[in-house]
């Protein structure tokens, strides 16, 4: 029965991270500024795992 | 400090600053994408691992994706450790029929190795089998130093990539950082820990007769006792990944004072420099990988900096001794026959000088070890590790986390800045608005609020305020120190505490888990929103981040915001037991 009970609370704070992660993802939705990050998310992604240094490497600075 | 202090800190400086840009330079190419040195040895290795774990190292996730595998990944590793101590008592490799662990406890282990913490609460040799230590601790040793890695490698892709919905694979980048970075920097670790002494083998507790005779005890009658017992494990393998990783879990209660641990003053110096290398070589690792390597500099300065500061202070205060036994006449002056300083609860083979860097370096670097008892720390020597932990641990910090922590003070030092003197908030091109700062609020706000919101209880508690070893502000010290390493993950303890009632294994639980992914999460969301940006070309409204100005700005921010979170309660512990000295 403890044991349960310890899963319990690790599985309810994980949720509570899950629920993070939406309510951050909300914090980034609410950002329309045009140019900046509003309406990219549909946006094909760049590079894979494999060439990730063609975007990373690429930033002309 | 004395010389023989101050020539063993500049050598540790020094080396820090000629290995820390080749480990950059390293981990740049292994995670930059292209070729890497050791690719014909180590891809096929990971290519076997994707077969297997049936992942796409192609297939690139949004952030949100990439905090889920994360999670997800996180919460089987707790279970899996969690299983491993209940099923203990018949699982194979214990040679000393141990037990299995309560429910609580191993919950509260669980929490800490998965997170990188490694807060121990029990007696490792006496408590858990060398199957719990070698397959359930140190996989989580290294997996949780991969998972700190992958996150602060996500966080450089996001700060680079323009309007990109991905910041990489999570499982890829957890791969690579354990096949090319932890496993072969561990194997050679490990084998120069042998080297000093430091024990492999698979024995459990050992009778031995010790060449002084009088250190057998005798019972009550004045009959010679059991002959003492020394315990055996897979010892070196573990120390290697104990530090390169930042973790800081010891096989033995005593951690690095142990002698089969930390044989020697070599072994202490070389487990200094391994807890540190990997954090101080990300910020070159940034820099190449952002483009911009003074970018990097800028980082690595100010961990140097929030790394050597307190180093000497600690030093400082240790080396000149205890002002209290001063007082009363004792000798503590470094003579033939002493080191001299404050010698109480320190091992004489690191001295006062080696048992405070230690100190220092493991509480700047999350990892954690300890070469000595911190609670015997002089008041301002133990104040000062204490408060690296409420720093946030950036300098250097853990691995990954101490880097991807300082880009979050980043951003809230350009955005302080941009509200000084009217310029627009960048960083690397990309412009700091609201969401980007409400992020980095929670990133900032979570550990103040877990460290005195449950120290605040706990002092109130009558039952968790006798499990202190020490009256007045040297306990609330303890109790203080108790739930900032918990909620900073460094897992270091004054010691004079005991932890094992439920209300600790609980709340210490809790708290860990709060410091270590209500913190990634948003640290994801903040690479994962700059990742969709469009950088701004500079201006002459942009403030540079690649210069000292900005260095001396970021360090001031770190600690103001250390400063008015903590100095109530700092007044409360060691500084008001060094005024009542």
């Amino acid at each position: 029965m403890t044991d349960v009970l310890m899963l319990v609370i690790v599985a309810a704070f994980f949720a509570l991270a899950g629920a993070l992660v939406v309510a951050c993802d909300r914090i980034l939705g609410h950002d329309d500024t045009p140019g900046e990050a509003g309406g990219v998310l549909d946006a094909p992604a760049t590079g894979d795992a494999g060439d990730a240094s063609r975007d990373v490497r690429g930033v002309d600075r | 400090m004395t010389a023989p202090a101050w020539a063993q800190f500049a050598l540790l400086a020094g080396l820090v600053l000629l290995l820390a840009p080749l480990m950059g330079r390293y981990m740049a190419a292994v995670f930059g994408g292209g070729r890497a040195p050791g690719d014909r040895v180590f891809s096929p290795v990971e290519r076997l691992v994707y077969r297997w774990a049936k992942i796409d190292p192609d297939r690139e996730q949004r952030w949100t994706r990439y905090a889920a595998s994360l999670l997800v990944f996180s919460f089987a590793s707790i279970v899996v450790l969690y299983a491993i101590q209940r099923f203990q008592g018949i699982l194979p490799l214990n040679p000393d029929h141990l037990a299995s662990l309560d429910p609580f406890m191993s919950l509260n282990n669980a929490a800490s190795f998965t997170t990188n913490t490694d807060w121990q609460s029990y007696i490792p040799e006496s408590t858990v089998s060398i199957f719990t230590q070698t397959v359930g601790i140190v996989f989580q040793n290294f997996m949780s130093a991969a998972v700190g890695l992958a996150v602060a490698i996500a966080m450089m892709r996001g700060l680079t990539r323009r309007r990109a919905a991905t910041i990489g694979n999570f499982w890829v980048d957890i791969t690579r950082a354990v096949t090319r970075i932890l496993l072969p920097l561990s194997f050679v670790l490990a084998i120069f820990f042998l080297s000093q002494g430091v024990i492999q083998n698979g024995h459990g507790q050992q009778s031995i007769t010790p060449v002084d005779r009088s250190l057998v005890a005798t019972t009550v009658d004045g009959k010679p006792a059991d002959k003492p017992t020394v315990a055996g494990g897979l010892v070196a393998s573990q120390e290697a990944i104990k530090q390169l990783g930042s973790n800081g879990g010891g096989y033995f209660n005593a951690n690095s004072a142990h002698p089969f641990e930390s044989p020697t003053g070599l072994a202490n110096f070389v487990q200094m420099l391994a807890a540190a290398i990997i954090a101080f070589g990300l910020p070159f690792t940034f820099g190449r990988l952002i483009g911009s390597r003074r970018q990097g500099y800028v980082l690595f300065g100010v961990m140097l900096v929030l790394w050597a500061v307190p180093m000497i202070g600690t030093t400082y205060f240790e080396t000149h001794g205890n002002p209290g036994l001063t007082a009363a006449g004792a000798d503590q002056q470094p003579s033939a026959t002493q080191g001299g300083g404050n010698l109480e609860g320190k091992e004489v083979r690191s001295g006062a000088a080696g048992a405070a860097m230690h100190g220092s370096n493991s509480t700047s670097t999350s990892t954690g070890s300890v070469a000595a008892s911190h609670d015997s720390f002089t008041p301002l020597g133990g104040g000062i590790v204490m408060t690296n932990i409420l720093t946030g641990e950036y300098g250097p910090g853990g691995v990954g986390s101490g880097l991807y922590g300082l880009v979050v003070m980043a951003l809230v030092a350009v955005f302080i800045a941009g509200l000084m003197v009217g310029r627009t908030p960048e960083y690397l091109g990309k412009k700091i608005r609201a969401p980007d700062v409400k992020l980095a609020t929670i990133y900032v706000l979570i550990v103040p609020f877990v460290v005195l919101t449950f120290a605040g209880i706990t002092v109130l508690l009558a039952t968790a305020t006798s499990a202190v070893g020490n009256p007045g502000p040297h306990g609330f010290s303890e109790m203080l120190y108790t739930y900032a390493s918990a909620g900073n993950n460094n897992g270091s303890a004054f010691p004079g505490i005991t932890v094992t009632s439920h209300w600790y294994q609980i709340t210490l639980t809790v708290a860990i888990l709060m410091g270590r992914f209500l913190l990634i999460v948003p640290a994801l969301a903040i690479a994962g929103g700059s990742a969709r940006k469009q950088p701004a070309p500079e201006s002459a409204g942009t403030f540079p981040t690649d210069g000292v100005l900005f260095g001396v700005l970021l360090i001031a921010v770190v600690v103001i915001v250390v400063a008015l979170t903590y100095l109530p309660a700092l007044a409360l512990g060691p500084i008001v037991e060094h005024l009542s000295l």
